[in-house]
């Protein structure tokens, strides 16, 4: 009760002293300034009169009585800081509400203000008119800006950096924004009532809304400089959160099986969230410019996740797909004569969906930079663009699918449009071939698959053969490199297309040009001269401008012509053809259907003149069947009538060839069985007499035998080289013999001779029966039996020719056997013990081949099974792909 | 002045005669080409004749001027039964100059220091160009029998050798680790 009392009266006495009615301090009541000269803090004391000398002029200047104006100056001033005093009094901001959830008032209320404050408030912005002569005044607006400036970064700023460390980002974001909502409320509710105020003022319209603008970027300004570094991360997620399921987007990384989702609830539900959340951005000064460039980014990113999600390793083209309505989402520049379904896709849903979020997103973001529709045609071509870097990227294998990528090319010849991707296309195409393809692990036949591939692929992507020859030139180069290619084309031009595909044994042969050869007549730039002039072609394009000079364009992928025309000269190429043609015109009978058509192509290609020589050689072959009649009629070598003496008689036919015009033929000498050189003789003799002046020299080797060997409890007969027949023909007056004999009897070259022997082994008709002795198998035992069987039924259907080559006469080609074995043993033992406990065959191959001073000729399959018999006497053991020593 | 050196050389048994080692003097200067011959032909050798208990051939990485070499353990000496590994390191003037030799696998050795290197004159001033892979590892196999007390590297195994053959076992013993390279 005292207390109370007390405390009113000592209230009273405060008031009746400061006289205040607010309980803030008031400054005192100003006495103005002491004028020079004057003492502070007293009366005004004119002083002139004690110190008349020394202020003499200034008196004079200053005419006596000053106090009436200089009242007035002290008045204003006292006014305006009693003004000022109240203004930022009511303006000052309050402490921060700890509990968001509660609403909080916005303070000082208007009603509640004082009535005193309108005029205070007046009176502190406009100084000029109010209290004229008052010195220093302040700006308000400027005073109210720096406290928001400290009270944000000094209450509100922490929270929400301790909100960071503890939340999740998702409730983060959202704390955060309604704390900048609340704060945003309460700096604007005091720049309100001075806006209020300043809008009466009818001196200056619109004077209002500048200081607003000014303060509400100063504010933005503030927080996005303070606020977005540390929430930027989360903000960051949360909009890529959005924005991949809006654009369909699979969220977790890593998943690459993850589909693009369609369009649905989901993703409108996320638009309508991440529109209302960059509002809120928005509103809270957090869309700046930040904000912007991640969004930026975020689409960015999103555009190359779709095309890697969705396009890649998608190549099929689809058929029916791709219809003329939809192409017209494809933006102006992009190649669509026949766009492909990964392109219209891709632009499909930057129509419908990325365009679409972009524009949305932005208008909100920023009113003036407004993105109009007409944007989504450059990201079309961005899109198309970051395809064509994927697609580029998977070149080589889309050409290793040829022809199943179709689809992808398509994207390509969509997108390859200028000739600076051109060029990326054939450099990063050149890097990838160097990089698989032209090394020494790559055979020929598969460098030039991948070569036929590739003349297909590019001719479908750009008719003009300008991107091919650019990136074929390195493999041409390699491909000269390697002494077999012109081998494996030939060869592949005489296969039988028909055989290949029933018997895959075959597959190491280049088949697909005999298919193509046959399957239709190569149009040989038919139409080059007159492409020009052809009025009616639709589809005419203009010559690409990276064309070289001396291009010429061709239609027709024409891959025959490329490898033929590309790969060698003209000189090597037939000399491999003539060498190929000779051994199967000597091997087979029969028409040469094949030869001829080959041979026909080259001379359209080359020209007769350097043909001329295979010319003869096929007519030779045709002639000697009619001379060979002719000769044995004449000379009564003719088919004895009585069947007996046929089997018992061996006869002879002859192949007669021009020398001149053969290539060189290899020929091992050794001796004839007499009764074959008994024939022989008769036959020179006939020829002969047939053409006078010349003469026949015979080439044994060259020669094929029909053997028909009787034995005891079977019949063999095997179609045969001469030597072969030979060897097993000394069989006949002894059934054992030893190497070196047979070698000495015959003459003919060791090697040789047990290559013969080795293949009659293989038929079961010899046995080693010891070391280099060699004897009939008259009988088989059951085992025996059954592996004969089988091998007959097998080399029934297997090309018999295959064998011959396997047993051709050199010695090498057997494997590392016998003495060979016991050389080459040491080396991997020694290799194993000390240079590296486990090796992988090719390390074991390279080894041998650097360190062998005489040169290690055998291929790692031989080596492989080298080593396996090695395996197998327990002497090695193979773990994990690498061999080493059995302890 | 260079041959009085290359005559202190030469006096090595089984070393070229005098006038033909002056004639390869000035050949001296390197040459990889027949510094690799003679490393193949030297392999070759190895190869084609084995001696038992030594064997080596060049590393797995194909340079043919670094060798791995294996000495199997002589009987009656300590070292039985154990399998020793070593490198070679040809300079490129091989013959000429003595190959650098090291134990890989640790050994407790009179002559040997704990990081592998070997003390044996022939492999210093006493190296000719006579010598090849297969003399210094049988030098090296029989020094493992008969260490040379008088110059050692590994103090304590050469007073051990001479006092106390049984701890000398067991050290040796403890020493060796069979190492795999890989």
């Amino acid at each position: 009760m005292t207390k109370a009392l007390s405390s009113t009266r000592q209230k009273r006495v405060f008031a009746s002293v400061f006289g205040g009615t607010n309980e803030i301090s008031q400054p005192t009541p100003d006495a103005g300034f002491t004028a020079p000269g004057q003492r502070f803090g007293g009366p005004l004391v004119d002083i002139s009169h004690n110190f008349p000398d020394a202020l003499e002029s200034n008196i004079r200047d200053e005419p006596r009585g000053l106090s009436q104006e200089e009242s007035s100056y002290v008045r204003d001033r006292v006014r305006w800081d009693r003004s000022w005093h109240t203004v930022t009094h009511a303006l000052l901001l309050p402490d921060f509400p700890k509990n968001l959830n509660s609403a909080v008032p916005l303070l000082p209320r208007k009603e509640t203000l004082d009535p005193s404050f309108d005029h205070s408030l007046e009176n502190v912005l406009y100084p000029g008119r109010q209290v004229p002569l008052a010195r220093d005044t302040e700006d308000i607006v400027e005073w109210h800006t720096q406290q928001v400036r400290s009270h944000f970064l000094h209450q509100v700023l922490p929270i929400i950096l301790h909100l960071r460390e503890t939340q999740a980002p998702d409730p983060l974001i959202l704390t955060s924004v309604k704390i900048l909502e609340t704060a945003h409320r309460q700096y604007l509710h005091g720049l309100g009532i001075i806006k209020e105020r300043m809008d009466k003022d009818v001196s200056a319209p619109g004077m209002s809304m500048l200081v607003l603008d000014k303060f509400r970027r100063d504010l933005h300004a503030i927080i996005s400089k303070s606020v977005m570094e540390p929430l930027s991360a989360a903000i960051r997620r949360i909009l890529e959160r959005q924005v991949y399921t809006i654009l369909g987007l699979p969220l977790a990384k890593g998943n690459d099986k993850a589909p693009i989702t369609p369009e649905g609830p989901g993703s409108e539900e996320a638009s309508r969230q991440l529109l209302g959340l960059v509002e809120s951005f928005k509103s809270v000064g957090l869309a700046g410019e930040k904000l912007q460039v991640s969004f930026a980014e975020i689409m960015n990113n999103s555009m190359t996740e779709y095309v890697y999600r969705g396009c890649k390793g998608i190549w099929d083209a689809e058929e029916g797909d791709a219809g003329a309505s939809e192409s017209a989402v494809l933006p102006r520049t992009a190649h669509n004569s026949s766009p492909s379904r990964c392109v219209t896709d891709l632009c499909d849903w930057i129509e419908n969906r990325y365009a679409k979020l972009a524009v949305q997103v932005l208008s909100v973001l920023d009113i003036n930079n407004k993105v109009t529709w007409g944007e989504k045609e450059r990201f079309k071509e961005m899109g198309i663009g970051r395809l064509a870097e994927l697609r580029i990227n998977e070149l080589f294998d889309i050409v290793k699918n040829w022809p199943h990528s179709g689809g992808a090319l398509d994207d390509l010849r969509t997108a390859i449009t200028t000739p600076q991707r051109r060029l990326h296309l054939t450099e990063a195409f050149a890097d990838s071939l160097n990089e698989k393809l032209l090394h020494p692990g790559t055979s020929t036949l598969q460098i030039l698959q991948t070569y036929i591939s590739m003349i297909w692929s590019f001719h479908a992507l750009d008719h003009s053969k300008v991107l091919l020859d650019r990136v074929a030139f390195p493999l041409q180069i390699y491909l000269c490199s390697r002494e077999d290619t012109v081998r494996i084309i030939i060869t592949g031009l005489l296969a039988d297309p028909e055989e290949s595909r029933t018997n895959p044994s075959t597959a190491d042969k280049l088949v697909e040009l005999a298919i193509l050869l046959n399957s239709g007549a190569p149009k040989i730039e038919l139409r080059a001269n007159d492409e020009g002039l052809d009025w009616h072609d639709m589809e005419w394009v203009p010559d690409p401008v990276d064309a070289g000079p001396g291009y010429k364009r061709s239609k027709s992928a024409d891959v025959i012509g490329t490898l033929i025309k590309d790969l060698g000269a003209q000189e090597v190429f037939i000399k491999e053809f003539q060498n190929i043609i000779g051994e199967n015109l000597l091997k087979h009978d029969g028409t040469f259907e094949r030869e001829i058509k080959v041979l026909e192509l080259l001379k359209v290609r080359f020209g007769e003149a350097p043909l001329q020589a295979c010319e003869v050689m096929l007519k030779d072959i045709q002639d000697s069947s009619r001379v060979n009649g002719l000769i044995r009629k004449n000379q009564s070598l003719q088919n004895f009538p009585n069947i007996a003496e046929i089997t018992s008689q061996p006869c002879l036919n002859a192949k007669i060839l021009s020398r001149l015009f053969w290539p060189q033929l290899q020929d091992d000498s050794y001796i004839v069985p007499s009764e074959i050189a008994e024939l022989q003789k008769r036959y020179e003799e006939g020829f002969e007499a047939l053409k006078a002046s010349r003469k026949l020299t015979w080439l044994h080797a060259l020669g094929q035998a029909t053997v028909e060997l009787e034995l005891e409890d079977r019949t063999v007969v095997e179609e045969v080289h001469t030597w072969q027949a030979s060897v097993i023909w000394a069989f006949q007056d002894d059934a054992q013999h030893s190497v070196e004999q047979l070698g000495e009897s015959l003459e003919m070259e060791e090697p040789l001779v047990r290559s013969a022997l080795k293949f009659w082994v293989n038929k079961l008709v010899l046995q080693e029966v010891s070391p280099s002795t060699f004897a009939v198998l008259e009988t088989l035992n059951q085992e025996d039996r059954a592996r004969s069987n089988a091998q007959a039924a097998a080399s029934s259907s297997a090309a018999n020719q295959g064998d011959g080559e396997e047993e051709s006469a050199q010695a090498k080609k057997d494997g590392i056997e016998g003495g060979k074995e016991a050389m080459y043993w040491p080396f991997v033992e020694a290799m194993l013990k000390n240079s590296s406990s486990q090796m992988p065959l090719q390390q074991i191959a390279m080894m041998l081949k650097m360190l062998v001073v005489e040169g290690f000729p055998y291929s790692n399959e031989e080596l492989r099974e080298f080593l396996a018999r090695k395996v197998a006497e327990e002497v090695l053991e193979l773990v994990g792909g690498k061999y080493k020593l059995r302890k | 002045m260079n041959y009085d050196m290359e005559d202190t050389q030469n006096s090595a048994p089984g070393s070229l005669p005098a006038n033909q080692a002056s004639k390869l003097a000035p050949r001296r200067a390197p040459d990889a080409q027949s510094t690799t011959k003679r490393l193949q032909t030297e392999l070759m050798q190895l190869m084609n004749s084995p001696t038992p208990g030594i064997s080596a051939f060049p590393s797995a990485d194909g340079n043919i001027l670094t060798w791995a070499a294996t000495i199997e353990g002589p009987e009656e000496t300590p070292y039985e039964g154990l399998t020793l590994k070593l490198s070679f390191a040809f300079p490129s003037n091989y013959p000429y100059a003595p190959p650098t030799v090291l134990f890989q696998t640790p050994i407790y050795h009179p002559n040997v220091d704990f990081s592998g290197r070997i003390c044996l004159d022939i492999l210093k001033d006493k190296w000719t160009a006579a010598y090849n892979i297969q003399t210094v590892l049988l030098s090296l196999q029989s020094l493992l029998g008969e260490p040379n007390n008088a110059s050692p590297l590994n103090g304590e195994a050469a007073e051990l050798w001479d006092k106390d053959m049984e701890e000398f076992k067991k050290k040796v013993t403890a020493r060796h680790q069979d190492i795999d390279d890989e």
